[in-house]
């Protein structure tokens, strides 16, 4: 009896601080974006106070162009990368190409590649292009980056539409490109609702290409962040609110997308 | 409406081929079924009809025009698949009207097709429906109304009813039947139910292996069969097949019993291997006959009863078919005497002899 309670406390206990170290930065940069620099800082902590939002105002006032380009890049490339990724994944898993294993694997080694091995090639590119301290140039890299991902999970998807469903609007003469629009997109829009959740994801919390590419006015969201660590001073109340800020948007999208992740989809199309 | 011709049609996946050069005309307003054991090609030669796998060799042509390396998009063709293969995100309404909405129908005369497709078929309480809201002899009819829609040149029906349950199916096969009488269209259905191919047919294509072992009407196919799997694939209960050799006026059946044999020439008996018989040839009597034979099993159905019976002599045992006021139970002993005019003589081959 005495030893089965002492191991619940441990266990607990244990549960605790493994939950205490998660959570707590967590806590402590919500809680940041209500203080000020100092009173992050201080110990005991003092409590924030809810109510004043005026430093989170100013912030957003001064920082908002970053947001718009982190916005406009992350949609944007999240858009392109479907666009471009659903016809590549159709193909790949309905027509025999000589070779198709090794386009398929080919694509995804891209995928293995350190990003920093890119990240200079990439900058000379845009550079002679003329294309550096853009938010296309990011735009691009970020679609390059995620179509080899989104491809291959896209693929999985597609390969889960009934074959009879793709035969049966072929029959009814529906061209390759009408089939893929009419009923493979949608058919696999949970799939297509996964794959965008994760390249948005991506898109949006990704620093190194950003720092690479863009420049003063281009910057996105988490170089931002970042250059608010500076040689004399650590701005700790603006990283708490830009934290807090980045934060949002994948919360909001991947709440939006559970809402269309609807299994099931192909459910009454073909006997089971 | 419309002729359709394979001319020496092959067909290879991979190092196997599944269809062998395949010669055949399906005439205007046709129903023609094909039928075979699985495996036999039958589904392969459909889907190449339809465009839906790429000919190896041969030609298709449909209506005076050469089909062969056409996408099925330009070949005008419908087909309704085994298992429905309903669009899951459109209404009824939508599926139905998916072919002419693609082709570039106005709305106003899709919506005028599907209305009348929708009541040829009496489904018209369902068009809101999706088919995961549909039994599946609903969705049966909702995968018919999208092909009829379109006025194809010709249907193409892959096993259509198998997914369904016995009474549903029958009453399907009525109505595909009414269909095809009420519009006229050349169709070609597969099955491999032979019930469907006899009652529903105008023409039945045999296949074994990828090749035609016979092409004729029902009754045709049922009393002249061509060779030995024709005529054991066509029947049910199935013929009897005794390996025989021919002996003067008569066969020697598995070595062992002689069976008088008079009216065929001499020269004929003299080549068959192989002696058939259907259950309904073989006459029961409970005085006297040619063969006494043992009852080993019977199936009562209720306006008929099958026997399975041993006869001394014979290796294997044979299926008899009777539809007399006595039935006769297991371990019972009755004479058989078979009707020999009505008996087939297959060669070494399984070529029909006689």
């Amino acid at each position: 009896m005495r030893d089965s309670k002492i191991k619940m406390f441990i266990l607990y206990g244990l549960a605790g601080a493994i939950t205490a170290i998660s959570v707590l930065p967590i806590l402590w940069v919500v809680f940041g974006a209500f203080k000020s620099d100092i009173g992050m800082m201080t110990l005991p902590p003092v409590a924030p106070d809810f109510a004043d939002w005026s430093l989170i105002i100013e912030f957003v006032a001064k920082y908002y162009p970053f947001i718009f380009n982190s916005l406009f890049v992350t949609i944007g490339s999240t858009i392109f990368c479907l666009i471009l990724a659903m016809p590549m994944a159709f193909g790949l898993v309905n027509f025999k190409l000589r070779g198709e294993n090794f386009i398929a694997d080919w694509i995804l080694s891209t995928r293995m590649m350190p990003p920093i091995a890119a990240a200079i090639p990439l900058f000379i590119i845009f550079n002679g292009l003329g294309m550096v301290n853009s938010r296309a140039s990011l735009l691009i890299a970020y679609t390059g980056f995620n179509l080899p991902f989104a491809i291959w999970v896209l693929m999985t998807f597609i390969r889960k539409v009934p074959k009879e469903l793709i035969e049966a609007a072929r029959a009814e003469g529906a061209t390759w490109f009408q089939t893929l629009l009419y009923i493979v997109v949608p058919v696999s829009l949970s799939g297509i609702a996964t794959t965008a959740t994760f390249v948005f994801i991506f898109a949006w919390n990704e620093f190194l290409l950003a720092l690479f590419l863009t420049g003063q006015e281009t910057r996105t969201l988490p170089v931002v962040i970042s250059s608010f660590v500076g040689t004399g001073r650590i701005y700790w109340s603006n990283i708490a609110i830009a934290t807090l800020i980045q934060s949002i948007p994948p919360i909001i999208f991947a709440f939006v997308m559970q809402r269309h992740i609807v299994s099931g989809m192909t459910m009454g199309a073909v006997k089971d | 409406m419309a002729k359709i011709s394979l001319n020496k049609v092959e067909k290879t996946f991979g190092s196997i081929d599944v269809i062998k050069g395949i010669d055949l005309e399906i005439k205007d307003g046709e129903f023609l079924v094909f039928v075979g054991p699985s495996g036999c090609g039958k589904s392969t030669l459909l889907r190449l009809i339809c465009g839906l796998e790429e000919v190896t060799k041969g030609e298709i042509i449909v209506d005076e025009q050469n089909v062969t390396d056409l996408p099925p998009s330009e070949r005008q063709l419908a087909m309704v698949f085994q298992s429905y293969a309903l669009y899951p995100h459109m209404t009824v309404r939508k599926n139905i009207g998916f072919g002419l909405r693609i082709a570039g129908f106005d709305k106003k005369t899709v919506e005028k097709k599907v209305l009348e497709a929708a009541k040829m078929l009496e489904i018209e309480d369902l068009l809101e429906r999706r088919p995961r809201d549909l039994s599946g002899g609903q969705r049966q009819r909702v995968a018919i109304g999208r092909a009829i829609v379109r006025s194809p040149k010709a249907f193409l029906f892959d096993e259509p009813l198998s997914n369904l349950d016995a009474a549903l199916r029958v009453q399907m096969r009525k109505e595909i039947i009414n269909l095809h009488e009420s519009i006229k269209t050349t169709m070609i259905y597969v099955t491999h139910d032979q019930v469907e191919a006899m009652t529903m047919a105008d023409r039945i294509v045999v296949l074994k292996d990828g090749e035609i072992m016979q092409v004729d009407g029902p009754t045709d196919l049922y009393r002249n069969p061509k060779n030995v799997f024709v005529a054991s694939f066509i029947g049910s209960p199935t013929m009897n097949l005794i390996p025989t050799a021919g002996a003067d006026n008569s066969l020697l059946l598995n070595n062992a019993i002689s069976l008088p044999y008079g009216h065929l020439q001499q020269e004929k008996i003299q080549q068959a291997a192989t002696f058939g018989i259907r259950p309904e040839h073989l006459d029961i009597s409970s005085k006297g006959g040619i063969w006494e034979a043992k009852v080993l099993m019977l199936e009562e159905h209720g306006s008929e009863e099958f026997y399975q019976v041993e006869i001394e002599g014979l290796s294997q045992p044979l299926e008899v078919r009777s539809n007399s006021s006595k039935i006769y139970r297991k371990g019972d002993t009755f004479w058989l005497s078979p009707q020999v005019e009505q008996s087939f003589i297959f060669d070494a081959e399984g070529n029909t002899i006689s």
